[in-house]
């Protein structure tokens, strides 16, 4: 199930990746699974087509997904395809990090609930791991 | 006044017009109310007074044309023509009532829905790729398609006109018949090759989930679809195909019984049309409950979280 909101200040296309791309980190999407067509997924949330199909084409971008003849949208990685130096990867997801740790003492949550919550996104994402 | 000059193979026409006008009630009525409030209630029963009158006038209309039909030479045409009636009776009278007796028929689209429709949940199933007509079922109507045209083409070795047709002119008259029901009957083939599409184009009509994604809704959707699909492909598929195509090769194969196989064929084409009007009130009826599930399941997973 993918679920976005409209009452979010996030852009639904923003939401859209972010939960395709938390379905395949979590294991809900692996290689080879269908996504809906453009239209279904598009019709069923109730939002404009464009968006959609410019979601399926940023993951597209991203070596995730794969329009294959016959068959559709087709999750063909569950690993980004890098697109610069390592350094810069890692660069990006600290600062993603670092923003949501700052907004997290913003809202006065105390330091062991934050832990407890990242314990919680690393067990759901890397319970599979070796 | 002359004497009356109604046929009895005339009688058809003139009763078919009674059916059309009839037909809105019956389906209308017939459907449950779901509605609880006494506002709603006193909404269906004024709908419902009026599509009576309407149909009452309607009644009044075809009375007074078969008044006149049969006593005047080829006037049954006339009555015949009053069963246009059914639109307005039906899309102006039986819709609303049926609306109204539905509280969730609007709310069938993602964007109909207040509040709680702010958050929307969707399925990642491609329902393109789950088709409920199997390829036995494919078979059976190319089969049912190509058997009525075979039987119309069929007569194509026989002679022209039949033995029993002793008109000098009878033998142009029947072949030009065959022709024009061969050409006529090879539209159902035609329509087979674009049913695939429409039934895909079926499947992907939105099916949009509560907040919580329940799969109780997910399983209504998927019988629903199921149901959907499987009479589009039936009544498009296999039935009207065989209704048309079987009438003509009756037809053609029959000369001599020329007028009866019009009414056959009236009376075939009419039912397969009945029966497919009736199958779309049935469905929307079903997705008007569908949204109303959808409506309870969201109020629940809000209530739950406020």
């Amino acid at each position: 199930m993918l679920t976005i909101s409209l009452a979010s200040s996030v852009p639904i296309h923003d939401q859209l990746v972010a939960g395709l791309r938390g379905l395949i980190a979590a294991g809900s999407l692996g290689e080879g699974d269908d996504l809906p067509p453009v239209r279904q997924l598009a019709a069923d949330l109730g939002i404009n087509l464009n968006t959609v199909a410019r979601a399926y084409r940023e993951l597209t971008d991203a070596g995730l997904l794969a329009s294959v003849r016959g068959r559709g949208t087709v999750v063909i990685a569950t690993v980004e395809r890098p697109s610069g130096p390592k350094s810069d990867e890692r660069k990006r997801i600290e600062t993603g990090i670092a923003a949501a740790f700052s907004d997290a003492k913003i809202a006065g949550m105390s330091r062991e609930a934050v832990e407890a919550m990242v314990e919680r996104q690393i067990n759901r994402l890397w319970r599979t791991a070796p | 006044m002359s004497e009356p000059h109604v046929t009895y193979d005339g009688f058809p026409i003139l009763f078919f017009p009674v059916l059309m006008i009839v037909l809105p009630m019956v389906l209308a009525a017939g459907l449950p109310n779901r509605v609880t409030e006494t506002a709603g209630q006193a909404e269906v029963r004024r709908w419902m007074a009026r599509l009576g009158i309407g149909t009452a006038v309607a009644l009044v209309v075809w009375g007074v044309t078969t008044y006149f039909s049969v006593r005047t030479p080829g006037y049954p045409w006339a009555t015949f023509f009053s069963w246009p009636l059914f639109f307005p009776l039906w899309f102006g009278l039986a819709m609303p009532l049926i609306r109204a007796k539905n509280p969730g028929w609007g709310l069938a689209k993602p964007d109909a829905l207040g509040g709680s429709g702010a958050v929307r949940t969707a399925s990642l199933v491609n329902r393109e790729r789950e088709s409920p007509v199997t390829r036995a079922m494919w078979a059976m109507a190319i089969v049912a398609n190509i058997a009525g045209i075979a039987a119309i083409a069929a007569r194509g070795l026989m002679p022209f006109p039949m033995e029993s047709s002793a008109a000098s002119d009878a033998a142009a008259a029947q072949r030009l018949q065959w022709q024009l029901f061969l050409g006529l009957s090879c539209l159902g083939p035609i329509g087979l090759l674009w049913l695939p599409q429409m039934l895909r184009a079926m499947r992907t009509e939105p099916e949009p989930m509560d907040a919580a994604g329940s799969r109780e809704l997910a399983d209504l959707y998927a019988a629903q679809r199921r149901r959907r699909v499987l009479g589009m492909f039936w009544i498009n598929g296999v039935a009207g195909p065989l209704a048309i195509a079987g009438t003509f090769a009756l037809a053609v194969w029959f000369p001599d019984l020329g007028g009866w196989w019009g009414v056959v064929g009236g009376v075939g084409g009419s039912a397969v049309g009945i029966a497919g009007a009736i199958f779309g009130v049935r469905m929307s009826a079903e997705r008007a409950r569908i949204a109303e599930v959808r409506a309870r399941l969201d109020n629940a997973t809000s209530s739950a979280t406020t």
